[in-house]
C-alpha cells in the first residue's frame, strides 16, 4: 500500500497544493487520467466544504487529507478540526430547479457522493479529536496495478 | 501539471451579438468570484450571446458551475445563450454522469456551437 499526507491552510488558496499533490500522487500510482480527475474533484469539493463552512476562510485553521493506494482501490481521509458537518446527511438537489433559482452553491456534497463509491464521516469535537471523512473508489481495471 | 490560474481570452462575434471566451486552467473556490466578474462584464456590454470555448479548461470546480448556474437563466432571459463547447472528454464523461449535460447547452466544437446560433437567428428570422 502506498500512503501521502498533505496538510494545507483552510483558505481557497490552497486548493490548487491539493490539486497538485493528487495529480502527483495518483499518476505516480499509475491511476488513468479520468480517475485522477475524478478524484481531484472530489477532494477538491471536500476541501472546498469545510474552508467556506467550517473554518470561513481562517488560514490558522488547518485540514489534513491522507491518501491510501492499494491495487484494488483508493482512500482518501479528510481531517478537520471544524464544526462537524455529515455530508451522509445531506439531500440529493433537483438539478433543474437549482439551475431555475440561480443558486451558486450546494453542489459540492452532491458531486462528492455521486463520484466515491462508499464515503463514511465520523465526528469528533475539537480538541478531543477531528472529524474524518473517508472516501473510497474502486480502482479501474486498466490501473489497477501499483508500479514496483 | 494543475495550475492554481485561468486565463481567458474574449474575441467578438458580431454576427451573432456575442463572443467566443476561451477559458484556460482551473477553476475553483478560489478564483470563480474572478469568473463570475469576467463574465458579468460581458453580459453588461451587452453581449447576448457567449460560446465558452473550454478545450483548454483542465479543471472546474462547483464553485465555477454555480457561476453558470447563476448567469444561464438571466442570459435566456434576456433572448440569449450560453453554449459549452469543445469541453475535454474526461471532463464530458464525468459532466455527464452528475447530469450537468442535461442542464447546459454542450457542443463538441466551437464552430458547432456558432452553426447553432446562426440556425437560430435564422429561425426568428423567420417568424
Amino acid at each position: 500500500m502506498i500512503e501521502r499526507q498533505i496538510k494545507i491552510a483552510g483558505v481557497p488558496e490552497e486548493l490548487a497544493k491539493v490539486r497538485a499533490f493528487l495529480q502527483q500522487t495518483l499518476e505516480a500510482a499509475g491511476l488513468d487520467d479520468e480517475e485522477i480527475y475524478q478524484w481531484i474533484w472530489i477532494v477538491d469539493e471536500g476541501c472546498s466544504n469545510i474552508i467556506r463552512h467550517a473554518y470561513h476562510n481562517d488560514p490558522q485553521r488547518f485540514i489534513w487529507i491522507t491518501v491510501r493506494i492499494t491495487n484494488e482501490r483508493v482512500e482518501v481521509e479528510i481531517q478537520d478540526e471544524g464544526e462537524p458537518f455529515d455530508p451522509t446527511q445531506v439531500p440529493e438537489p433537483d438539478l433543474q430547479l437549482h439551475r431555475r433559482l440561480r443558486k451558486k452553491g450546494g453542489l459540492g456534497i452532491y458531486i462528492l457522493r455521486r463520484l466515491v463509491d462508499h464515503l463514511s464521516y465520523e465526528q469528533k469535537q475539537h480538541p478531543q479529536g477531528r472529524n474524518r471523512l473517508i472516501l473510497v473508489k474502486q480502482r479501474t481495471y486498466n490501473s489497477s496495478t501499483i508500479p514496483s | 501539471m494543475e495550475s492554481a490560474a485561468f486565463e481567458h481570452t474574449v474575441q467578438p462575434l458580431t454576427e451573432h451579438n456575442g463572443v467566443l471566451v476561451a477559458l484556460k486552467g482551473s477553476i475553483d473556490a478560489h478564483n470563480a468570484p474572478q469568473l463570475e466578474q469576467v463574465m458579468r462584464e460581458l453580459i453588461e456590454q451587452g453581449n447576448r450571446n457567449i460560446i465558452l470555448d473550454l478545450s483548454q479548461l483542465q479543471y472546474i470546480s462547483s464553485a465555477g458551475l454555480g457561476v453558470f448556474m447563476v448567469l444561464y437563466e438571466e442570459v435566456q432571459e434576456q433572448g440569449g445563450n450560453v453554449l459549452f463547447a469543445a469541453l475535454p472528454e474526461k471532463v464530458l464523461t464525468v459532466f455527464d454522469l452528475l447530469g450537468f449535460t442535461q442542464l447546459f447547452q454542450f457542443f463538441p466544437t466551437v464552430a458547432e456551437a456558432q452553426r447553432y446560433l446562426t440556425s437560430e437567428q435564422s429561425e426568428a428570422a423567420n417568424d
